[in-house]
């Protein structure tokens, strides 16, 4: 909420209004822990977004499950739908949304002219969870 | 909203006959614009009207309790951070107070006070988010900009004090983590001053516009004796017309050694509730104010002859080689993250049980003592013990009585802890505060019920 | 009314309901039995000098590993065990939970008017896991009573309608009971870890 408002101001990136109706958003902002119950909800959400979309993950609840490792939390929205720019932080800073932003906005700016994208790396299975 | 509406009215043939009519089931999902937090209302509609309202919650479950049965007792503190995430000042002190009447060990009147002057900033940080918030929804954008203008202002100050803007783990059973910086008190009236500012304005913008007036008024009505049944404390109940304030009817840390009113309304509607929050935020500025005066003095002084500056690395490897001798008077100058909670700063932030609070750095690192006690607050499998028992503490939280119940079974991690979350209570009065009224009415009284989602499903 | 005439007004109300009672660091405390709750409950609401309108809380706890938490940490190689002197004294002591009971619930009031509160345990065994609602006399119990269902897999007779509140209905277990493991998810879609 911080970094839409005059301090830091998120409208001079051009992510001025938060347009909450899927079907005309470019950008899917999941900010906060996603449980399970939430989860059918989210991905709903997703496949109802028009090509092209992107998806960041605003937490480090969205990015990792962060300290919540129980039955409720999923861990990492990465798990359930493609993410592209990860923004840790435990609230994050307006400073790192404003930068995650500006990744967000090189990275579709380098892609392809047709608007295919790279396929997200898949999430390294180091981790047993 | 993804309207699934079950059949469409039917017309009748004469004019002037009773139209046959069916209620549309509407529901107002768990991802909705006007909806502050994950929560999803299936509502039964009669044209405009709202027959029955049916409220579902849980989409933020994080499994609090089930956390901080796994975690010591130092550990649960960043968990009670995020479950009022707006104020979490005020779950943190809430935490520790019944983890220190659970002990039956006491802190020392400076600590007090600064849990006292924390927890009405973050009071006024929850209001000012409630108002901006509700003003928002109803299509008054500039006030929500200059809440969270006021609110930034505030959170500087928090910063300043603590580390962190919103999820802050400040405070420690047996005290605080470190003292206030020594020259607090002016940007704190700065901050105070510039909310007073934004206040006078948005009261200017809102409180007899008539837009604003007509929305609010006599909207989510909610009786007195309704709102004692469903178990509603807080400001939602003190707009009610019920004096019930955990600060005055069961008084914690210095709240009665502090002069301050407390604002009750009369109707029970949404503009009672909005009038009884902006009054609160100025009793809590007022409290602050007052904290800030009588505050006892901070750290004890350096004596020149007898303590003598170090900094912190060279009083570390002082230490290793055995020389304690040079380093037993010294005080260690450290960087940001440990201001304020060293030697001088220990009489007065945290209580004098060793088995609670950990030893300050210079004895950490500077006699065997200290190391052993830091070892044993520590390592798994030693840590805090409280005896054998339950208790129950509240306090008065933004929305309302926060009270925290935990049962130990002298283990180092806690055996059961329970949250009682105000807002609970509230939503559960949210189907009777809907019925009767209109669609658009849900989004005044949604606003002013304050729902934080990470307090109401913990 | 402080404490102790708080007990005893109730205690002498209803002398076979009670079972124990304690005011551990001042917080006045009785256990009934299960039979009892809603007539003493009822007796608390109404009854003059007692005026406890508000229930403020209602929740469970499962005491099946009380007591049971591996022992201090010790150096076995050095032979000596580690004192527990470090432990708190307490001058007086915590009854603790009934015995041969798993669960308990427990009730938190508070009484406006006369500014006192007070807690109820009940206890429960592990095969009759069912108590009173409270529905009735406070309407607050409706979701506290759920979310215990939820968590704990208590039943409430006379609930209107008892179902989960903060897990979603296809959730198996209650997660709050000290055999659930803390990690075992049961997704409804993505991987199981």
């Amino acid at each position: 909420m911080a970094t839409a408002c005059s301090h830091y101001d998120v409208d001079r990136f051009g992510a001025g209004f938060p347009r909450f109706s899927p079907r005309q958003a470019d950008v899917l902002f999941v900010v906060g822990t996603i449980s399970h119950k939430m989860a059918p909800v989210m991905k709903r959400i997703w496949e109802q977004m028009a090509e092209p979309k992107w998806v960041v993950a605003f937490g480090v609840c969205t990015c990792t499950g962060g300290f919540y490792d129980n039955y409720a939390t999923v861990m990492g929205i990465d798990t359930i739908i493609p993410v592209d720019v990860y923004i840790p932080g435990c609230p994050p800073r307006p400073e790192n949304v404003i930068d995650g932003l500006i990744k967000l906005q090189e990275k579709i700016q380098n892609q392809h002219n047709t608007g295919l994208r790279d396929t997200p790396e898949p999430r390294p299975d180091i981790f047993d969870v | 909203m993804t309207p699934e509406s079950n059949s469409p009215r039917e017309h009748s043939e004469n004019a002037g006959m009773d139209l046959e009519t069916r209620d549309m089931m509407l529901n107002i999902g768990p991802a909705h614009p006007a909806m502050h937090g994950i929560i999803r209302i299936i509502a039964n509609l009669d044209g405009e009207q709202i027959r029955q309202a049916e409220v579902e919650i849980g989409y933020l479950h994080r499994g609090f309790e089930k956390m901080s049965e796994v975690v010591d007792y130092n550990g649960v503190i960043p968990y009670t951070d995020r479950l009022n995430y707006v104020s979490s000042l005020i779950n943190n002190v809430g935490y520790c107070m019944a983890v220190e009447k659970l002990l039956g060990i006491s802190v020392p009147e400076r600590c007090q006070y600064v849990r006292v002057i924390v927890s009405e900033i973050a009071r006024i940080t929850d209001h000012l988010t409630c108002v901006g918030a509700t003003a928002m929804e109803m299509g008054a954008f500039s006030v929500f900009l200059y809440m969270i203008k006021a609110r930034e202002y505030l959170w500087d100050l928090v910063e300043m004090v603590t580390g962190a803007r919103l999820t802050v783990s400040y405070c420690r059973i047996g005290g605080i983590k470190a003292d206030l910086p020594d020259d607090f008190a002016k940007p704190c009236r700065k901050a105070l001053e510039e909310t007073r500012k934004v206040l006078t304005e948005t009261n200017a913008l809102l409180t007899r516009n008539r837009i604003f007036t007509d929305r609010m008024n006599g909207t989510g009505i909610i009786s007195a004796e309704d709102a004692v049944s469903y178990g509603i404390t807080g400001p939602f109940l003190r707009a009610s017309g019920v004096e019930f304030d955990v600060r005055k009817d069961s008084p914690y840390a210095v709240y009665d050694q502090i002069p301050f009113d407390v604002p009750v309304g009369t109707r029970g509607d949404n503009m009672d509730r909005y009038l009884v929050r902006m009054e609160e935020m100025e009793q809590s500025m007022r409290i602050v104010e007052t904290a800030l005066q009588d505050m006892p003095s901070g750290p004890v002084q350096v004596d020149i002859e007898t303590g003598r500056p170090i900094p912190a690395a060279k009083m570390v490897d002082l230490g290793k080689v055995g020389d304690i001798n040079a380093i037993s008077d010294g005080i260690a100058l450290t960087g940001p993250t440990l201001e304020g909670s060293g030697r001088l700063n220990s009489p007065s932030i945290s209580t004098d049980e060793k088995r609670a609070f950990l030893p300050p750095k210079e004895d950490t690192y500077g006699n065997i003592e200290g190391l052993m006690n830091h070892f044993k607050l520590v390592m798994e499998g030693h840590g805090v013990r409280p005896p054998k028992g339950e208790v129950y503490f509240p306090v008065e939280g933004a929305n309302g009585e926060l009270g925290f119940y935990i049962v130990s079974d002298g283990a180092g991690n806690p055996y059961r802890v329970r949250v009682r979350p105000p807002c609970f209570a509230i939503m559960s009065a949210l189907s009777k505060l809907l019925e009767g009224d209109m669609l658009a009415d849900m989004v005044p009284t949604f606003g002013s019920v304050n729902m934080i989602g990470g307090e109401l499903d913990r | 009314m402080n404490t102790i005439s708080l007990i005893t007004a109730i205690t002498n109300h209803f002398p076979d309901s009670v079972i124990s009672s304690h005011s551990y660091r001042g917080d006045a405390t009785i256990v009934l039995k299960p039979e009892s709750l809603i007539e003493v409950a009822r007796f608390l609401k109404k009854d003059e000098n007692l005026l406890m309108n508000l229930l403020m809380d209602l929740s469970a706890v499962d005491y099946s590993t009380y007591g049971k938490a591996p022992s201090r940490a010790f150096f076995a190689s050095s032979g000596n065990k580690v004192r527990p002197q470090a432990e708190m004294r307490d001058e007086e002591s915590w009854p603790g939970p009934v015995p041969e009971t798993r669960f308990a619930v427990v009730y938190h009031f508070y009484s406006i008017q006369h500014r006192h509160r007070l807690r109820v345990v009940v206890a429960l065994q592990n095969s009759d896991l069912e108590v009173d609602s409270l529905t009735d006399l406070w309407a607050g119990a409706n979701w506290l009573e759920r979310e215990v269902w939820d968590m704990f897999g208590i039943r409430f007779q006379g609930h209107p309608d008892l179902k989960r509140i903060l897990m979603y209905e296809e959730f198996e277990g209650h997660p709050l009971r000290k055999d659930y493991p803390v990690n075992r998810r049961q997704p409804l879609i993505g991987p199981v870890n």
